[in-house]
């Protein structure tokens, strides 16, 4: 059980910056996830700290270890940083049945017969695979290969885990239910987890902090509820399904203020107050769920609507340029309506 | 024959040039030559038709059949002229109904029908990777499957149509087995005979002018090759939907009548055009008669058996193949995990580029490079060595070997050794206990391919096999002698081989789609 950090790290394709001088800490024993758009660098991210890709500058540090350091050169191969890597495809080696899979890597690193099958015994017994150990990968079902590939890199006893989506190939109601047992099963086990995944829900619940990467770059940190209670970067509010909208703030109070949207205002907290100055304009951010529809100062009109099951979702133009996102328990019957946003957060534009 | 070094006293001119052109026998044989190229274009309606009743319609034994229409490709020119003068010929088995089987035309028809399987596998491969949903909206919008053949399937096959055309013309034009059979005996030479007569009877000939003659095929070849590669990728645009992911594959559903009618016409091809005239080749072996008063007899087989030069020519043919194929292994495989490993476009590029050389040129030529390779360089003791002969195989045929070995590659997810790299291997533990145990199928298969083309080949061991005859060049060196029974003999020798090598592969479950590219 080791911490992680990540001081600096930048990665170049061709033309492409895919990672822009990123810094992370990730605290020993934590599931740690990394959340971010396809394309944002989360995967290269995971890649780098695996070694299998080399970044150009920036410093990887596994406890007290560096494994990359770009200025002192040291860049350790894969297979020497003591790490498990579950990856999206799983990556059963076709060509061994479980057993051997899950051992591969312990006779690499030549425990004694004994010893690996005692190892294999406890974590099939952890994982509930004891009973597939002599099948074929092609044998067994999603959740099974899912179950051996985590068994994989568990035996190893690694100082860190590295998960890359490892849950997109399941089916949405195995989904829900692995989330939940891969974090008691981190958490059980103490184990340094690296959690790469575009889902933002499957990174709520499932680690204890998360990052946001937007184009290579982490817009934030913290607990899932730091994050969502706090949202104050319009980026990472849109990841989130957050609305966003550009106001002219009117007055200030201070750390919070008076903010004109569509053909009314709404009181938001600001992000930092000495910024959102008066008549100073700034981005409005605020989760659908803080729309109060009914009565209100501002006007919309609605545009759709959906049925989610447990609320309606709908769209509706307040004439702040974007239309908003808006839910509520019951059916709307007019098309012009009234609300107000309860709960907002005003950042510098 | 002129050993001198090649290049004493070089001075570019180009009046080697200027005397082929003014050779009224060289452009006889260039027309010719076009001629049959021409008439092989008609395997591409055989081959197409063949495909799509193949894979497109649902008809008894399809499994069966499918090898069966492939088998020709593995089977040498040359033994195909003669399978063909056996069965059809002027003393055939079959009765006369037709005209003279000597000729260009004749060879121009055969050459069609033996490259059937050429055309069959590239079309296939394009069949292949069109999505059934295309054809599936054109029958739901109310198009009967006939309509939806015409003007769906085959106009979105354009792109290989047009990739195949030129294949299979330059395939034609550097025709040598058959013509030598069928039309050289009777005057009428193609270029391939032309510089193959020039070698082995012109005295006085200067090795300038065969270099020129065989650079005329080349040129021709390689151009046609590069337009072929232009339009390719200029129709390949506009044909983005074919791509290589099969996601959904159907068949169409036809009355038992009509499937019946469609099998028992390629039934008649297969037996017409491939079973009757290798049955011929084993008859006419067995048998020192022509046409009535059949007699069997293994006579052949003791004289090949008891003749030290036709003995020699049935081992080393087997000592050969065996030897290019297993050195052609590791060759194949470290260049193809150079290729993928690099990742680099030139690189890709390069290789793209070299997969056109070898099409671009005859066996007969290659053969003769070769030769003057290893005449006028330090590599002289390969010369006539069946060591020289299997390099010149493996690098031949190194494209078609690294893309069997590369595809699979490509197929292993990168994950699989990642995985392996993270969890303690090294580079090379990954290489040894993931990726080779993964590609052991690929590895097989590309051996068996190898050794199948060795087997087969006759062009270029013409040259390079005087004193280490194989049976390839003792057929050539046999033409005009009259053994038409030992003739028969070693072509069925090799036949069988190849059959035998054959079953395994398909066994493994190797498709041929996308061999041919």
């Amino acid at each position: 059980m080791v911490s992680l950090t990540i001081e600096r790290l930048s990665k170049r394709f061709g033309g492409v910056q895919a990672l822009r001088g990123v810094d992370l800490s990730i605290e020993s024993g934590e599931v740690f996830s990394i959340v971010g758009p396809s394309g944002s660098g989360k995967t290269t991210l995971l890649r780098c700290i695996a070694g299998l890709e080399t970044p150009e500058q920036g410093a990887i540090v596994v406890g007290e270890t560096p494994v990359f350091d770009s200025r002192k050169g040291i860049n350790v191969p894969p297979e020497k940083r003591d790490m498990g890597f579950v990856p999206q495809t799983w990556a059963l080696w076709p060509h061994m049945r479980v057993r051997d899979n899950i051992a591969f890597g312990l006779k690499i690193k030549r425990v004694d017969e004994g010893e690996i099958n005692r190892r294999i015994r406890e974590v099939s017994e952890v994982l509930g695979i004891s009973d597939l150990l002599d099948r074929w990968p092609w044998q067994l079902s999603g959740g099974q290969q899912q179950r051996v590939a985590v068994a994989r890199a568990l035996v190893l006893e690694p100082k860190i885990i590295l998960l890359d989506e490892p849950l997109s190939n399941l089916d949405a109601a195995l989904r829900e239910e692995a989330r939940i047992w891969l974090r008691d099963l981190m958490k059980r086990l103490k184990i340094t987890s690296l959690y790469v995944t575009h889902d933002l829900s499957e990174a709520l619940a499932i680690s204890d902090r998360l990052a946001v990467i937007i184009d290579g770059e982490i817009k934030k940190v913290g607990s899932p509820r730091e994050i969502y209670e706090n949202m104050d970067n319009p980026d990472v509010a849109q990841l989130f399904r957050f609305n966003v909208v550009e106001g002219k703030i009117t007055g200030v109070d201070g750390n919070r203020v008076a903010v004109e949207i569509g053909d009314g205002s709404a009181i938001c907290r600001s992000s930092s107050p000495d910024k959102t100055t008066q008549g100073s304009r700034a981005y409005i951010i605020f989760s659908p769920e803080k729309v109060k529809i009914g009565s209100g100062g501002i006007s919309g009109v609605v545009k759709s609507s959906i049925y989610l099951g447990s609320s309606y979702e709908h769209i509706i133009d307040i004439g702040a340029g974007k239309p908003i996102k808006a839910r509520s328990r019951t059916p709307l019957t007019t098309e012009r309506i009234k609300l107000d946003i309860e709960e907002c957060i005003a950042t510098p534009a | 024959m002129n050993e001198n070094p090649l290049y004493a006293g070089f001075k570019p001119s180009l009046q080697s040039y200027i005397d082929v052109i003014r050779d009224s026998e060289f452009r006889v044989s260039l027309i010719n030559s076009i001629v049959i190229a021409l008439l092989t274009l008609l395997s591409i309606p055989m081959g197409l038709a063949l495909a799509i009743v193949i894979h497109k319609v649902e008809i008894p034994g399809a499994k069966y059949i499918e090898p069966m229409i492939i088998i020709p490709m593995f089977i040498s020119p040359i033994i195909w002229g003669f399978a063909w003068l056996y069965m059809y010929g002027p003393s055939g088995f079959l009765p006369r109904l037709w005209g003279d089987i000597y000729g260009v035309v004749p060879v121009g028809l055969i050459s069609a029908i033996i490259h059937v399987p050429h055309a069959y596998v590239i079309l296939s491969t394009a069949l292949l990777s069109i999505d059934s949903s295309f054809e599936e909206v054109a029958r739901i919008h109310g198009a009967g499957p006939l309509r939806t053949i015409f003007s769906i399937l085959i106009p979105m096959m354009k792109p290989s149509i047009v990739f195949s055309a030129v294949i299979l013309f330059v395939l034609g034009l550097e025709q040598f087995g058959v013509p030598l059979v069928l039309a050289a005996p009777i005057g009428d030479n193609v270029l391939t005979t032309y510089i193959y007569q020039l070698v082995t009877l012109g005295v006085e000939i200067p090795y300038s002018y065969i270099a020129v003659v065989a650079s005329i095929i080349i040129y021709t070849a390689l151009t046609l090759l590069i337009i072929q590669r232009y339009l390719v990728l200029k129709l390949a645009k506009r044909y983005v939907t074919v791509t290589g992911r099969i996601r959904g594959f159907t068949k169409i559903r036809v009355s038992r009548p009509v499937a019946l009618a469609l099998l028992s016409g390629v039934l008649v091809y297969i037996v017409f055009f491939i079973a009757l005239p290798l049955a011929a080749v084993v008859a006419r072996s067995l048998s020192p008669l022509y046409g009535s008063g059949y007699q069997v007899t293994l006579s052949f087989y003791e004289t090949i058996a008891t003749s030290a030069p036709l003995r020699t020519a049935v081992v080393n043919t087997v000592l050969v193949a065996v030897i290019a194929a297993s050195i052609s292994i590791p060759i194949y495989l470290g260049y193809a995990l150079t290729i993928l490993k690099s990742r680099s476009r030139i690189e890709s590029g390069i290789v793209d580029v070299a997969s056109t050389l070898p099409r671009a040129m005859p066996g007969l030529v290659v053969g003769l490079a070769f030769l003057w390779l290893y005449l006028f360089t330090p590599l002289r003791p390969l010369l006539y060595s069946l060591l020289g002969l299997a390099v010149a195989y493996v690098i031949l045929w190194s494209i078609f070997g690294i893309r069997v070995i590369l595809t699979n590659m490509i197929q292993i997810s990168s994950e699989l050794e990642e995985v392996a790299r993270v969890h303690g291997a090294s580079q090379s533990t990954v290489l040894t206990r993931i990726t080779i145990p993964l590609l052991r199928r690929a590895i097989l298969v590309t051996w068996l391919i190898i050794f199948i083309y060795g087997i087969r080949e006759y062009s270029v061991p013409v040259f390079l096999s005087t004193k280490n005859p194989v049976i390839g060049s003792t057929i050539v060196l046999l033409i005009g002698s009259g053994e038409l029974g030992i003739i028969a003999g070693l072509a069925t020798i090799s036949v069988a081989i190849t059959l035998a090598a054959t079953v395994i592969i398909f066994k493994l479950g190797w498709k041929p789609y996308g061999a041919i590219g």
